[in-house]
Order: C-alpha cells, then sequence, then structure tokens
C-alpha cells in the first residue's frame, strides 16, 4: 500500500506537519514488514551465488579497493559464522597447517583434528570436539575449502592461506560504511528534511527506527551476541569474537526508517534515493543476518529460520525448541529472557539440559531449590507454574466463592541446600534465616483454582499477596473491582 | 466521538449505550461495555479499525476469539494508534454480534462500544503483572 503523504496534513510551504491514520497503518505494516523479515523470514535457502553481485557491487562503489570480488565465506548460523572466523585464522597462522592439499585432505585429513583441537583446547586441556556433531564440522570444513578452492583451485597452497591471514588483518568495513553513508544515508536524509517538518522525521525515527531497534538490536541480537562470546571465552581465551554487523541484525531500524519514506512516496528514484539504496535493501532483503568485511573476503552469515519471543514482553522465549533457530539445526535456548546456552555444545549441538529439564516439566521442586543461580529460580518457577507448586508446596485452601472460584496460600518457607549431598530440604520461614548460596527465601503466593464455566477446563494462576477472597483474586485478574466482578453475568 | 476507519472516519458516539450487559466474559477476554464518552474522550482521532475480526488469538494454540455479526448488524474492532495493544470492539445494529472460540461456548454481544480486557497473571518470584496467553 503506497499512500502519498503529499496529499497529508501540510502546512506552510507544502512541508507535510503531521502524519494520518493512513500513514500510521503504514509505519506500522513497514516496522512489522521489517521485523518479520529478520526474526521469521530466513528460509535456509538462499546460497552465495544469491548475494554474490550485490556484495560485490558493494566492493566496487566504495572504489580504491583492493578487489571488487571478494572471497564470500557463507554461514548458516551465527555459531559457526564466529568459529569459522577463528578456524580460518587458527589454520592461517599456524604454521604446520597449511599444507598443500586437496578437498578430500582438507575435509578428511588427520591434521584436521588438529585445527578442531586448537579451537576445543581450552584451560581444562581437554579437547572435546569429538563430542560435537561431526556434520557441524564437516559443513564447517566445507564453507572454508569450498570457498577458497573456487578462487585458487583444487590445489591450495600455501600461498592461499597467506592471503587470508593478511586479509584477515585488515577491515574495510569502514570504508564501505562510510560509502553507503554518503551516498545513501545523507542525501536521503535530506531529501526527506525537505518535505516533512523535523517532528514528522522525530515520530517515524521513534515509530520504526528505536522500536526495531528494541525489537531486533537490543532484544535479539545483543543476547544472541552474549551467548556466542561466552561460548568462546569459556572455552579458550584465545579465541575471538569477531563482527562488523553490516545485516539486519543491526541496521534494521536504518533501512526500515527510510523504507517507510519511499513506500509514503517522499523519496524514491527520481528524488533523493540513489541506486545504492536500493542495492543495499535488496541484499538485506534477500537474508543477511550480519557480515564482516575484509580486503579479500567477507563472512556473512545468513538470518535465523525462526526468533520466538514472549508474546508480550517480547523476551526471548521457547519451551519448544531454541528461541533461535538456525538452518544447519543449532540454536539457542532461552526461557523468559533467560539464556541457557553458553557452551559449544549448548550453541551447536542437543538442547541444554538444564533447559530441557525446565522446558519439559522434568525439574523437581527441591532441584528448583537447589539451583546457585537465582535467575534460573526464577524462570524455573515460572514455568513448574501454580498448578504443582500448590501440591508440591503444601499449599492451604483460604476461601472457596459461590461460583467454585478457590483460593490457596503458600506459605513463606526457606530451603535449605546441603553442600555437599545438594539435598534441599524446606522449613517455615521464621524470618530469623539469612539468604545466601545454600538458603534461599521462598515468599508468600497466592494461587487461585478456577474452571472455564463453557468447557469446565481447570485453571492455576497466581495472583497478588494481598488478595484474601477467590472472587477478588478473579476480579483482578480482570481488572474489576470485586462490585463489577458481581455483576458479571455472562461468562463463557 | 469519531474514530478512524479505512480512509473516513467514524462516528461510534451512538453505540455508547447503558442499555445491554456490562461485562462479557470469554475465556480469558473480558468485554467491558463503554457507558459513557468521558471513558475514551482522550483517544478521539487515535482509534483506527484493524481490519481484522480476531479480538485476541492464543500464540501457543493458534485459535483465536471470533467476532462475527448477526443479520445486518456490522462489527468493527479498533486500535489505538498510539497503544496497540488498546482494543474496542463496536457493534452496530441492533441485531447485534457473537464471540467464538474453538474451546469456548458462544456468547453474544448487544449492540454497542465494548473495551476489550485481557485477563492477567502474577509472577510472584518477580512481583510483576503479566498477560495471560494460552
Amino acid at each position: 500500500m503506497t499512500t502519498n503523504l503529499a496529499t497529508s496534513s501540510k502546512g506552510r510551504n507544502g512541508m507535510i506537519t503531521e502524519l494520518t491514520p493512513a500513514d500510521y497503518e503504514l509505519m506500522h505494516q513497514t516496522k512489522e514488514y521489517w521485523v518479520d523479515r529478520a526474526l521469521i523470514g530466513g528460509s535456509g535457502n538462499l546460497t552465495v551465488e544469491d548475494i554474490r553481485d550485490d556484495i560485490n557491487w558493494l566492493y566496487k562503489t566504495v572504489g580504491d579497493m583492493k578487489t571488487d570480488k571478494p572471497n564470500i565465506f557463507f554461514f548458516k548460523s551465527y555459531a559457526t559464522y564466529q568459529l569459522g572466523f577463528n578456524l580460518l585464522k587458527i589454520i592461517s597462522e599456524d604454521e604446520t597447517l597449511k599444507f598443500n592439499t586437496n578437498r578430500k585432505n582438507f575435509l578428511e585429513h588427520p591434521s584436521m583434528d588438529r585445527v578442531w583441537d586448537l579451537l576445543w583446547f581450552g584451560k581444562e586441556g581437554k579437547s572435546i570436539h569429538e563430542s560435537l556433531d561431526s556434520n557441524i564440522k564437516r559443513e564447517l570444513q566445507e564453507v572454508i575449502w569450498e570457498t577458497i578452492a573456487r578462487s585458487a583451485g583444487d590445489g591450495v597452497g600455501m600461498g592461499v592461506w597467506d592471503v587470508i591471514r593478511q586479509n584477515l588483518n585488515k577491515s574495510v568495513t569502514d570504508m564501505v560504511w562510510m560509502n553507503l553513508w554518503k551516498k545513501v544515508a545523507i542525501p536521503g536524509a535530506q531529501e526527506i528534511l525537505s518535505r516533512v517538518t523535523e517532528n514528522v522525521w522525530n515520530d517515524v525515527l521513534q515509530q520504526i527506527a528505536d522500536y526495531i531497534g528494541n525489537s531486533i538490536n537490543v532484544g535479539v541480537n545483543s543476547q544472541l551476541q552474549d551467548s556466542i562470546k561466552k561460548m568462546l571465552s569459556k572455552k579458550s581465551e584465545h579465541l575471538l569474537f569477531v563482527d562488523h554487523f553490516i545485516g539486519a541484525g543491526n541496521w534494521s531500524g536504518w533501512i526500515a526508517f527510510y523504507d517507510f519514506f519511499v513506500r509514503a512516496g517522499i523519496i524514491g528514484k527520481d528524488n533523493g534515493l540513489p541506486e545504492e539504496w536500493v542495492t543495499f535493501r535488496r541484499l538485506l532483503d534477500k537474508g543477511i543476518w550480519t557480515m564482516s568485511l575484509y580486503d579479500d573476503c567477507v563472512l556473512v552469515c545468513t538470518l535465523p529460520t525462526r526468533v520466538r519471543r514472549d508474546e508480550v514482553t517480547k523476551q526471548l522465549h521457547s519451551l519448544q525448541g531454541p528461541a533461535i533457530e538456525w538452518s544447519d539445526g543449532t540454536g539457542q535456548y532461552f526461557i523468559h529472557g533467560l539464556n541457557f546456552s553458553e557452551s559449544f555444545i549448548d550453541n551447536l549441538g542437543s538442547p541444554p539440559e538444564l533447559w530441557d529439564r525446565i522446558a519439559n516439566g522434568k525439574i523437581t521442586w527441591d532441584e528448583i531449590f537447589g539451583l546457585r543461580n537465582i535467575e534460573q529460580r526464577r524462570v524455573a518457577v515460572r514455568v513448574y507454574g501454580p498448578k504443582r507448586i500448590l501440591q508440591d508446596a503444601k499449599a492451604v485452601l483460604i476461601d472457596t466463592s459461590g461460583r467454585g472460584n478457590k483460593l490457596y496460600k503458600i506459605t513463606p518457607q526457606i530451603a535449605t541446600r546441603d553442600p555437599k549431598t545438594g539435598k534441599v530440604t524446606f522449613k517455615a520461614d521464621d524470618r530469623r534465616q539469612n539468604t545466601d548460596e545454600n538458603h534461599t527465601r521462598i515468599p508468600e503466593m497466592r494461587a487461585m483454582h478456577y474452571r472455564d464455566p463453557s468447557t469446565d477446563r481447570e485453571y492455576y494462576s497466581f495472583v497478588p499477596t494481598n488478595i484474601n477472597k477467590a472472587d477478588d483474586g478473579m476480579s483482578w485478574k480482570f481488572q474489576l473491582t470485586p462490585a463489577q466482578y458481581n455483576r458479571l453475568k455472562v461468562e463463557a | 466521538m469519531q474514530v478512524i476507519e479505512g480512509n473516513g472516519r467514524k462516528n461510534v458516539t451512538n453505540l455508547i449505550k447503558n442499555k445491554g450487559e456490562e461485562f462479557v466474559r470469554h475465556g480469558d477476554v473480558l468485554l467491558v461495555r463503554v457507558h459513557n464518552t468521558e471513558e475514551i474522550k482522550d483517544k478521539a482521532g487515535k482509534l483506527v479499525a484493524t481490519g481484522t475480526n480476531i479480538v485476541q488469538k492464543g500464540e501457543l494454540t493458534g485459535h483465536a476469539h471470533r467476532l462475527s455479526s448477526r443479520g445486518s448488524a456490522q462489527t468493527e474492532i479498533f486500535a489505538n494508534i498510539e497503544n496497540p495493544d488498546e482494543r474496542f470492539v463496536a457493534v452496530m445494529g441492533e441485531e447485534g454480534a457473537m464471540l467464538t472460540h474453538e474451546e469456548h461456548k458462544q456468547v453474544n454481544l448487544d449492540e454497542g462500544l465494548y473495551k476489550v480486557v485481557i485477563e492477567r497473571e502474577f509472577d510472584p518470584t518477580t512481583e510483576l503483572t503479566q498477560r495471560v496467553y494460552d
């Protein structure tokens, strides 16, 4: 849908001074498009050939680059994107590994085991590469081999690795970014500000760019980066985290901001919108989460296939699988915004054990209060849910209403964990025990048990602790006063 | 009071009535009748027709509370452009409308303007309130 903002409210000199409801609807469509594109738009079908011309164009427009046809290392997940960089560095810097070889050797030579050992060798001095899915390792090696062989031919000599080592020390991202800023951002902004007032600009900035920035950059990308950084730092202090942040993970808000004005007809091909914007938009729209740009090579990570979030809080969250899922089968696991993927295996292999126990209802009440991490306890209690808590915490029924609603009280308790055995015991909280890593205070809680009038299905739900009557609990849940709840006659 | 619908504006003042059911609960959705214009005067010009008949959708199940009109009556769901989670249901016509859901019995709605309230729950570990989702 295109709205001609030129027909909207106008002030002096034909400037657009305010946005109409149709403009707000267009803003909503634009930001939903770019958020969905980034978070649920990854198909896993994107190939390096789909983006090669556009990346070559990116280098060409900068001018004065070593090449306008860089090698493209193409990764299907953020974890393998980071591992790929470190693999390239390790191989290119280790004299004993830069062997003259062919594809078969590169993929199957025993020396590659040593590469993986160097990657995994942590302070424990124990290699765990055998635990990693062999498909992940093979796929990474294939990505690297196919890219290098494409330019160097089937026999890769030491010279190629020397070039890669030099490339990885020379980032060209700043040059590319400055070029985009000069040719796209500034002319586009000037054209927009010649047609709309500052308050319209600020409104769109807030509604689109800031909104998407919070949704994607803050809500997803920064947490994804934290997860991978922990993964890298846990294993080895010489593994690097590297990202130049050019892609949907960081730039969706900026692209969407300009995209709105294009859709609204404010800027376009014939007024203020250079070809560079069109191509850059197309490149991101194809499905690039992030890129790192070097003198003669680019490392590309495609979009996740799906990002799952809590509908209300927008925190990363899933009890069915990884909250961030990639087309190579890897993923990061979150529950109510808390990350459970901190190791290599968590990020690249099976679901983290604690995530699995919480998400699949295997964790027990004792185990929850044996957890040392307070945030893990918090999400575990939340997922455990009031129904099980009523049973396990010996809740006391304090009121039943004429409608059949029931209100229970869970009295405050202290959970004590034996540091030697890990066993947890519970006793009433007399407020004399201080809390520490082995003593956790379980607060007083109130929980409702009620039935749906039309299906008779049972529900359980927490309510605030100042509620003492069952119907008051229900009135709180629907933001009614008790008197209003009494007047509720129609229920289904 | 006028709300905005599509390319034009719609006056919903005549929907604000004192007769008919005050509250209608349908699972985790409660519709609260708007009795007077004072209740929504700060929303003038900010309510936009959503173009959908879904009042609320369950994220996990995909089931939805759907609004449909009876006879020649018309229905519309409006959202606040400044706060899209704030929604209103308008039922225009004496024949009224109905709410249906895969897991709940149908309920009937008389003509009127209703505010949509979603059931909430309490998180005792953080003492935060959140919306229920099913």
